[in-house]
């Protein structure tokens, strides 16, 4: 663990070219603690996120035939079959709104998080050329992924608000609460991704369970039924997954007959979710410093 | 005042060989077995060359050790080694790609994107996004880098390929590209990791007659390679190392002398 300590340097410094970030001297120390969140640093990198973000969203679409389409087809496909499957036939209670509506609602958020977390998964790996040549902060890094797939956060909302309009869902005041809902999915989101980021790193069996434990979480996560469904007696370890609470409030700020989210589902989702991302920028910042030497492992 | 631009004090790098976090389950296992084996086998726990063996089975080595020195502002320093001595740790600690293990190291300016073989380059981005996504990570705005860009291109000779992406370029298009970016965003301090021996004859000629220019205007180089020629034209200092300690520092041509002397022994 090194810490960078930056100080304004005088001015008998070899006067070149003009630069954002501040002339310095670079302490690099053995041992030293990093900061937790250095917002100051990542501010003054702010051009490299920027480029970082422009990449992540080209190379969603670099190379593929349907482009920004991927960002409809996949909700609007999986709202088909589950509208065909567990509306039709399951009948699960879903609180007045129509079933294609609520299980729309409930993937938009899902698989932003699905998302990131996969975007992440691979960030510090393929990144390797960029960590093992220069400095940056390397939370840019997740950061760029959550970023990048605010594109496709964005058009699936658009798609979800010309899908409400269609089955004529009434929405309340809680709308003006949506952007708090997803300030929590983008919360959610990058803890998990910056976890994994890290993980997948030191232990490649991450990579193996990934696309396992995306699925298993579709299925204890209230995408496709309300949590209402939950056994009570399952309620309190349930409402432990903080991708729970953040679908539950994207409804409840989105239609005023969704079966809504009690205040105590929802405190102990927001303290899950700020664990989430404590303890990510913790293990982050611990590991920050050597992540070059097992990139190329 | 002291002057420098980069100062090193006791530097030291260790890693574990085995690299014991980065595998999987089943090498984990693997090595608890062999682990014990060799526990149960074997004493020779440690040996001279900094090399030691913990109680867990996992090997460890230190890379770079007790290395101190000055650098003064535009001096032009060679690390001489053989393989494994330690050169690319050192480089890649200035570069703050990596954090030393012990000890410390002040860098006065702005350091460049390490220039070593394989360039960091994102490889499905074109050659001209890398340029921007270069001079990001080296502090510079979209404006400054636009001015800069076409002297870049031009330098790298690879004008026809600046709009592919980089997975297409070739190694000697890829360092023509990297080195380019790396003098023309003026850094204050360039670490070059033997990344002039590729590229053909005349572009290394273009590139030294860069780097004196670039020395010229008090740029600071730290430089390793192996090419005795262009260790001769540029530098006048030298640092050499073996098995992770520095073990002579003086005139380029003095060091180079011991350094081909040692490896005749």
């Amino acid at each position: 663990m090194t810490q960078m300590k930056i100080e304004t340097i005088a001015a008998d410094a070899p006067v070149r070219a003009r630069r954002q970030l501040p002339a310095s001297i670079v302490s690099i120390r053995a041992g030293a603690r990093a900061p937790l969140l250095d917002l100051h640093e990542l501010w003054a990198y702010r051009e490299v996120l920027y480029a970082l973000v422009r990449r992540e969203i080209k190379i969603r679409y670099a190379q593929t035939v349907v482009g920004v389409g991927w960002a409809v087809l996949q909700p609007v496909l999986t709202t088909i079959v589950l509208t065909v499957l567990a509306g039709r036939w399951m009948r699960a209670p879903v609180g007045g709104v129509s079933y294609s509506v609520f299980a729309f609602s409930g993937l938009v958020p899902w698989i932003y998080f699905t998302h990131v977390v996969t975007r992440s998964s691979v960030c510090l790996m393929n990144n390797n050329g960029l960590l093992s040549k220069a400095y940056f902060p390397r939370l840019l890094l997740p950061l760029a992924a959550s970023i990048g797939g605010l594109v496709d956060l964005f058009v699936m909302i658009v798609i979800l608000a010309l899908l409400m309009v269609c089955k004529g869902t009434t929405v309340g005041v809680g709308l003006l609460l949506f952007p708090v809902s997803l300030l929590f999915l983008t919360v959610v989101a990058t803890g998990a991704g910056i976890w994994i980021a890290v993980l997948n790193l030191y232990h490649r069996d991450v990579a193996h369970a990934l696309p396992f434990v995306t699925q298993l979480g579709f299925f204890v996560t209230p995408v496709a039924y309300s949590s209402s469904l939950v056994p009570n007696s399952w309620r309190v370890a349930y409402d432990l997954n903080p991708m729970a609470g953040v679908i539950e409030s994207f409804r409840c700020c989105l239609f005023t007959g969704a079966p809504g989210i009690s205040l105590f589902q929802l405190v102990v989702a927001v303290i899950a979710s700020l664990a989430l991302l404590g303890s990510a920028l913790l293990y982050f910042s611990r590991r920050e410093k050597t992540l070059a030497d097992v990139g190329d492992a | 005042m002291s002057q420098y631009a980069v100062r090193a004090q006791a530097l030291g790098k260790q890693f574990s060989v085995t690299r014991a976090s980065t595998r999987g389950v089943h090498e984990a296992i693997e090595r608890l077995v062999r682990g014990t084996s060799a526990r149960l086998g074997s004493s020779n726990s440690s040996n001279g060359n900094g090399h030691s063996q913990h109680s867990r089975g996992k090997k460890s080595i230190w890379a770079l050790r007790g290395v101190s020195f000055d650098i003064t502002p535009g001096e032009v320093v060679a690390v001489l080694g053989a393989n494994g001595a330690g050169k690319s740790v050192l480089l890649k600690i200035l570069s703050r790609v990596t954090a030393p293990t012990e000890g410390g190291a002040d860098v006065r300016g702005h350091v460049g994107p390490l220039l070593e073989l394989g360039a960091g380059f994102h490889p499905d981005l074109s050659g001209r996004e890398n340029v921007f996504l270069n001079g990001a990570i080296l502090g510079m705005d979209r404006g400054q880098i636009r001015r800069k860009f076409d002297a870049i291109v031009s330098f790298s000779e690879i004008e026809a390929f600046i709009d592919q992406p980089v997975k297409f370029y070739s190694s000697g298009m890829r360092i023509r590209l990297a080195f380019s970016i790396a003098v023309h965003l003026e850094p204050e301090i360039l670490l070059i990791d033997e990344a002039l021996a590729v590229g053909d004859a005349s572009f290394r000629a273009k590139c030294r007659r860069k780097l004196k220019e670039f020395v010229k205007d008090g740029c600071t180089l730290l430089m390793v390679s192996h090419d005795e020629t262009a260790i001769t034209e540029l530098c006048e200092r030298a640092i050499l190392l073996s098995h992770g300690r520095m073990i002579d520092d003086g005139a380029a041509t003095d060091v180079l002398r011991r350094y081909r002397e040692g490896n005749r022994n």
